[in-house]
C-alpha cells in the first residue's frame, strides 16, 4: 500500500465525517488539570536524594520536585517546614568536630593534576526506595538497587557515560562547565574556598528552590545540607573544595552525629546526620580516616515508607579517580 | 523522540512530563470530546490519560516512537473502560480540584452551541459503529494519525487499521445522515451532563444522555 493510497483513504474518510470544532475548555481548567496532574506524579515519586544517577540538567528540577513529593507523601507527619530557625539549634559540637576532620583528612590529600579531556570517575553501589501506584491503585513501595558507575568530563565539554547493569548511557552535557546540581570537577576547583561564602552561595540557590514562597517545605538549611551531600559524592571533588564543603556543613543549623551507621557496601562507620521530617541524612566516615563511605537516609518514625530504622535510600562510595578516557576506571 | 526527553523520563522526571502534558494535553482532550461527545468526560478522559502515561513510563524507554501515538492510544484505553482506569486512579482522582466556572453551554456563544450539536450528532453516530472501527476512525481521521501511528498506538497491524477504517467509513456514511436528520428535530444541546467523576464519585461513563428540555 503507498502512502499516496493511504492519504487519499484518509481524506475520503474525513470528508464523511470530518474532525467537528468542540467547545475549548476554559483556559484555568487546563492549568487546573496540569497541577492536579503534576501534584499526582509528585506523589508518587521518591528518589529524593539526587544520586549522581540523577545528575544531569533537570536535578535541580527533580529535587526539588521530589522533595516537595515526599512531603505530600509522608502523610499526616510534618506538613510545615520544620527548618523555622528559631527551633533549630547550631550544629552539635561532636558533629563540628567531626566535620573538621574530615575537612582536615581532605585538605592533606595530595592534589590530582587534571587537565581538559579528561574525566573524572566514580563507582557507587546502593539502592533507592520508590513509592508508586499498582494497577490495583495501591501504594506499593519498590526498592531499586542503584549500582552504577559514571564518567563525567571535568570541564563539561562532553557528555557524562553511566553504566548500570552493564548498559551504558550518555547523559545529557552540562552547559556552562557545571552547576550545584550538575558539578564537574572544574566548577568544583572553582568554588569559593571560604566556608562561610561557600555556604552563603549554597544556601542562596536552595533559597530560590525552597525558600519562603517557593512552595517547598524542605527549607534552605535542609536543602543546603543535602545539596552538599551530593557535592561530596560526586566523585573527585579537589581537597580544597572538600575540605570548605565539610566546613560549610558545621556551619548549618541542626546537624548532628550518630556514633554507629553502616553503608550500601556493609562498611561500619561514623555518621554527621540532619533529621528532616521524619528521616535521618547519614553522611557516613570511615572511623580512623575520617574519609567518607557513603551516605543514607533513615526513617526516624514509621510512615509510608517503612518502619522506623529503615534505610530508604544507600549508597555508598566504592572507587574514584581521574582518568583519560569514558569507560576506563582508575 | 528526543534523546534528551527520553532520557528525561528515564530517570522519572517530573519536568518531562510537564513538558509532555504541554505539547500534547489539548489532542488528547479533542480527540477525547469528540469521541465522547461531552466535555467533562473529556477532562476527566485526559486527566486519566497522563496518570496512566506516568504509571506507564517505563515505555518511553524503548517503545514508544511517537509521544503522540502512545498518548493517543492510551487515552483509546481509558475510554475502552473508564471505570477501569478511573479505580485504578480512584485516590488522584479524588483529588481533583473542585470543579468551579464550569462552562454552560446555554450561555457560551452560537458558535459553540451549534459545535456542542455537531459533535453529539457526531459522536452518537460513531458509537453505532463496531469498538474497534469507532477507534481506528477517530485516531485517524480526526486525530491524523497514519495507518502506522494508529497501529503502533492500537497494537494492531497496519492492514487491520486500513480495513477496519474502510468497514467504518461505508457504515459511516449511512449512519451520519440518519444522526443529523434525528438532531433536526431536536434542538437541545446534546453534550452530555457536564458531570466530572470528582462531583458524583463514580465513574461510569456518562456521555450521550439526552437532557430533557431546561
Amino acid at each position: 500500500m503507498s502512502l499516496e493510497q493511504e492519504r487519499s483513504e484518509r481524506e475520503q474518510a474525513i470528508r464523511i465525517l470530518p474532525p467537528l470544532p468542540y467547545p475549548e475548555p476554559a483556559p484555568g481548567r487546563m492549568e487546573g488539570r496540569r497541577e492536579h496532574f503534576l501534584s499526582e506524579v509528585d506523589r508518587q515519586v521518591r528518589s529524593r536524594s539526587p544520586r549522581p544517577a540523577l545528575r544531569g540538567r533537570w536535578g535541580l528540577v527533580l529535587g526539588t520536585a521530589v522533595a516537595a513529593g515526599a512531603t505530600v507523601v509522608v502523610l499526616g507527619i510534618g506538613s510545615g517546614p520544620t527548618d523555622a530557625p528559631r527551633d533549630v539549634p547550631p550544629a552539635s559540637a561532636a558533629s563540628v568536630q567531626l566535620l573538621e576532620r574530615a575537612a582536615l583528612a581532605a585538605a592533606t590529600t595530595p592534589q590530582t593534576k587534571v587537565h581538559a579531556g579528561q574525566y573524572s570517575y566514580v563507582k557507587t553501589v546502593g539502592h533507592t526506595s520508590v513509592l508508586s501506584e499498582t494497577r490495583a491503585g495501591e501504594m506499593e513501595l519498590l526498592r531499586e538497587e542503584e549500582d552504577m558507575e559514571q564518567w563525567t568530563s571535568v570541564d563539561g565539554s562532553e557528555r557524562s557515560l553511566q553504566r548500570k547493569d552493564g548498559n551504558d548511557t550518555l547523559l545529557p552535557g552540562t552547559p556552562g562547565g557545571g552547576n550545584l546540581n550538575s558539578p564537574t570537577y572544574n566548577f568544583l576547583a572553582a568554588l569559593p574556598a571560604d566556608s562561610e561564602t561557600l555556604l552563603k552561595r549554597i544556601r542562596d540557590d536552595a533559597e530560590k528552590n525552597h525558600g519562603a514562597g517557593s512552595g517547598s517545605t524542605t527549607g534552605p538549611d535542609q536543602q543546603a545540607f543535602v545539596t552538599i551531600g551530593d557535592l561530596l559524592r560526586n566523585g573527585v571533588v579537589p581537597p580544597e573544595t572538600s575540605a570548605a564543603l565539610y566546613r560549610a556543613a558545621a556551619l548549618i543549623p541542626g546537624v548532628g552525629v550518630v556514633p554507629d551507621a553502616v553503608d550500601a557496601a556493609g562498611r561500619h562507620g561514623v555518621a554527621v546526620t540532619r533529621t528532616h521530617d521524619g528521616e535521618r541524612i547519614e553522611w557516613i566516615f570511615d572511623k580512623s580516616t575520617a574519609r567518607l563511605l557513603g551516605e543514607r537516609t533513615v526513617l526516624v518514625e514509621d510512615n509510608a515508607w517503612g518502619k522506623a530504622g529503615t534505610a530508604i535510600t544507600s549508597t555508598a562510595l566504592v572507587d574514584s579517580g581521574i582518568v583519560e578516557e569514558a569507560g576506563q576506571t582508575p | 523522540m528526543d534523546f534528551l526527553l527520553h532520557e528525561r523520563v528515564r530517570s522519572g522526571d517530573r519536568s518531562a512530563f510537564a513538558e509532555i502534558f504541554d505539547e500534547h494535553a489539548r489532542v488528547v482532550y479533542a480527540h477525547a470530546i469528540r469521541t465522547t461527545g461531552d466535555w467533562a468526560l473529556a477532562e476527566d478522559v485526559m486527566s486519566l490519560t497522563f496518570l496512566e502515561a506516568w504509571r506507564l513510563r517505563d515505555k518511553l524507554r524503548e517503545e514508544v516512537r511517537s509521544v503522540r501515538a502512545w498518548l493517543l492510544g492510551i487515552a483509546t484505553n481509558v475510554m475502552r473502560n473508564i471505570t477501569r482506569a478511573a479505580r485504578r486512579h480512584r485516590e488522584a482522582m479524588s483529588r481533583l480540584p473542585p470543579p468551579e466556572g464550569l462552562p454552560d453551554f446555554s450561555d457560551e456563544v452560537v458558535g459553540q452551541l451549534a459545535d456542542a450539536q455537531r459533535l453529539a450528532a457526531a459522536a452518537r453516530a460513531l458509537h453505532r459503529l463496531k469498538r474497534a472501527e469507532r477507534e481506528v476512525f477517530t485516531l485517524v481521521v480526526w486525530s491524523d494519525l497514519g495507518y502506522a501511528a494508529a497501529a503502533e498506538a492500537l497494537g494492531i497491524p497496519v492492514g487491520t487499521v486500513r480495513s477496519r477504517l474502510s468497514r467504518a467509513r461505508k457504515k459511516l456514511r449511512r449512519l451520519v445522515e440518519e444522526e443529523l436528520a434525528a438532531d433536526s428535530h431536536d434542538a437541545e444541546p446534546q453534550t452530555g451532563n457536564g458531570q466530572h467523576m470528582s462531583q458524583n464519585g463514580a465513574a461510569a461513563p456518562r456521555a450521550f444522555h439526552r437532557r430533557s428540555a431546561r
